[in-house]
């Protein structure tokens, strides 16, 4: 018989890894709404920007945790204006095939950077979110619980700022209409940058989130950025929301189904939804009509 | 007619003359390991030209099926003991399992949706074998695999092996080439440009992408086949993402839809890592900015830069003849 500490310590840390996924489904949501292409290379992104975060700032510069952060988002939206205006803005029209390669290749050139700046190891960095904590008789890391706060924060924020803001509204339209948006007087490639910078700045918030979850390696965004796009396909690809509530569905299925199977199958759960999900209902949970 | 005959066979002639005396004049066995190896991926590529490149199917998932190949015959012949050619026919099987399943949903799907299923079964592929243990022995990989003979004679050195997989690729460009010049190559490509047309045109879409998928798995599990038997050891760690990637760079590098453009691809991309090797650290990011620069600025690929330049010329050559007229 399963335990309630067992399933609740599942279900937390699920929750926890699935605000994560539904993180990484947004993140590259914004930049496919706007600008039509997949951003295949956002696991190296998001590693990269942990490798900005915890090997420069943190470990070589040596900046309080504040400091470290302003530094890498900094940095990261710089990155995003050098990806969006030599990649995304360009290869936009291009066929699909074209699109899929180069952002791939623009990946290993970011692993390769990465390889070359701070060498083939491991980055050790020091938990920043200590501690255990008790709930129903489960002991789970604090991190899963600062993860899940600022995951959840970061979510709720970013639906606000979508919806709400005028840049928001703006890039809503580019990625409704794109020529109906131009006649409207919006600088379309303008809100594809904005997009990009907003889509690095959400890879910068996941890498600081994943550092303490798993050391920080050049490998470490890989799973996460594959499970990302199941993510998507499951909540309903191309919506905001449904990437959220996609990613939440599958970090606890993911996790439940690892109390019943063997946890070297973990990782197949995920792609098996997604299989199913285009399969069955490719509009996903949220989407009205399918595509 | 006889010097239309020698125009259309003088380049496959001349490329087969250059590759049969290549282990003859170049001794040394690194260099024909790399040819060895760039033409089982090209068995790969030639399939993954009739999905991607014909048919215009996004599969990025050829790692999946290339390791459905290798597997199943290293598994028949550690096993169960069976030869080589004997488990060819479970690999072919396999390539046609793999070609309906991932057919119909091509059939539903389309883009980037399909992009992600191909990804998805690769991945699955790939986890389920590491995760499997007790039959695929996981992360070690399977080794000992059995070297293929042909009527009593082991095929050991790698020279052996470079002219038993010629043999194959010959056999295999001639039957890809009447496909693309045939029927079934022409509605591929009607179906990649306009697929409501096609069907307007009486073209049966569902048979077309299905044919076009299982000939397509059947090369992939056919190259995972001869892969098996050239390193006689196969890991799990070998079929990532990277390695569908690397298809497709080859692929589109050389030309779709073009034998020609494959081979080109096929062998520039294993090639490439020599030639950088100059550079040192640096080379894995020069041939990532190559292959960028190739997607944003050639997505025709090397082959559509021969045929402008040729067409060109000729424009130029008519042009001068009607001057001196």
């Amino acid at each position: 018989m399963i335990s309630t500490a067992t399933l609740v310590q599942a279900i937390v840390s699920g929750i926890a890894m699935g605000l994560i996924y539904s993180l990484v489904g947004i993140e590259y949501t914004l930049i496919w709404n706007t600008t039509g292409m997949l951003n295949f290379a956002h696991g190296k992104v998001i590693t990269f920007c942990g490798y900005l975060f915890g090997a420069l700032c943190l470990k070589q510069m040596g900046l309080p945790l504040v400091w470290s952060l302003i530094l890498a988002l900094v940095l990261a939206a710089i990155l995003a204006l050098l990806m969006s205006s030599s990649i995304f803005i360009p290869l936009r029209t291009k066929d699909n095939l074209c699109c899929i390669l180069a952002t791939v290749m623009a990946g290993k050139i970011l692993y390769e950077a990465m390889r070359l700046i701070w060498g083939a190891f491991n980055v050790g960095i020091d938990n920043y979110f200590p501690g255990t904590i008790n709930i129903f008789g489960a002991t789970l890391p604090a991190t899963y619980i600062y993860v899940l706060a600022i995951a959840f924060v970061m979510v709720v924020a970013l639906q606000i700022f979508l919806n709400k803001t005028k840049i928001g509204k703006g890039m809503k339209c580019v990625s409704q209409n794109k020529n109906a948006a131009s006649l409207m007087g919006i600088n379309v490639t303008r809100y594809m940058r904005i997009a990009t910078i907003l889509s690095f700045v959400v890879c910068c918030f996941l890498s600081i989130l994943l550092i303490p979850l798993i050391t920080l390696s050049k490998e470490m965004a890989e799973m996460i950025a594959l499970k990302g796009f199941a993510a998507g396909i499951v909540g309903g690809f191309g919506l905001i929301p449904g990437c959220t509530v996609g990613g939440v569905i599958l970090g606890v299925v993911e996790n439940l189904a690892c109390i019943v199977i063997p946890s070297g199958y973990k990782d197949v759960v995920a792609f098996v939804l997604l299989i199913g999900f285009l399969l069955i209902k490719p509009s996903g949970i949220l989407g009205k009509k399918a595509k | 007619m006889l010097k239309n005959i020698a125009k259309r066979s003088a380049l496959p002639v001349i490329l087969l003359i250059v590759a049969v005396l290549f282990p003859i004049v170049v001794h040394n066995n690194y260099y024909i390991q790399i040819c060895c190896t760039s033409m089982i991926y090209l068995v790969a590529v030639y399939g993954l030209n009739f999905i991607t490149g014909m048919t215009g199917q996004t599969n990025l998932g050829t790692a999946g099926i290339f390791a459905l190949g290798a597997y199943t015959s290293a598994l028949f012949e550690t096993v169960l003991g069976w030869n080589a050619w004997l488990s060819l026919i479970p690999v072919i099987a396999m390539g046609v399992i793999i070609g309906f399943g991932l057919g119909f949903p091509s059939l539903r799907l389309q883009g980037i949706y399909l992009a992600l299923t191909t990804i998805a079964l690769t991945e699955i592929v790939r986890k389920v074998i590491l995760a499997w243990s007790s039959l695929t022995q996981g992360a070690l990989g399977i080794k000992q695999i059995p070297n293929i003979s042909i009527f009593g004679l082991e095929i050991k050195t790698t020279t052996q092996y470079y002219y038993f997989a010629l043999v194959i690729i010959v056999i295999l460009s001639i039957i890809c080439s009447r496909i693309i010049k045939g029927k079934w190559g022409r509605i591929m490509i009607a179906v990649k440009d306009n697929p409501e047309a096609a069907s307007t045109c009486g073209a049966n879409i569902v048979t077309i992408k299905l044919t076009a998928f299982v000939i397509a798995a059947i090369l992939g599990c056919l190259a995972g086949w001869m892969f098996c038997h050239n390193y006689n050891y196969v890991n799990p760690s070998t079929f990532t993402m990277d390695m569908s990637i690397n298809f497709v760079i080859m692929m589109s590098l050389g030309g779709a839809g073009n034998i020609y453009g494959c081979m080109l691809g096929a062998l520039a991309i294993t090639l490439l890592p020599e030639l950088l090797r100059v550079f040192g650290e640096y080379y894995q990011i020069i041939y990532a900015l190559i292959v960028v620069t190739f997607a944003v600025f050639l997505p025709g690929g090397i082959t559509s830069l021969i045929k402008r330049g040729i067409d060109f010329l000729k424009v130029k050559l008519r042009k001068n003849a009607q001057a001196t007229k």
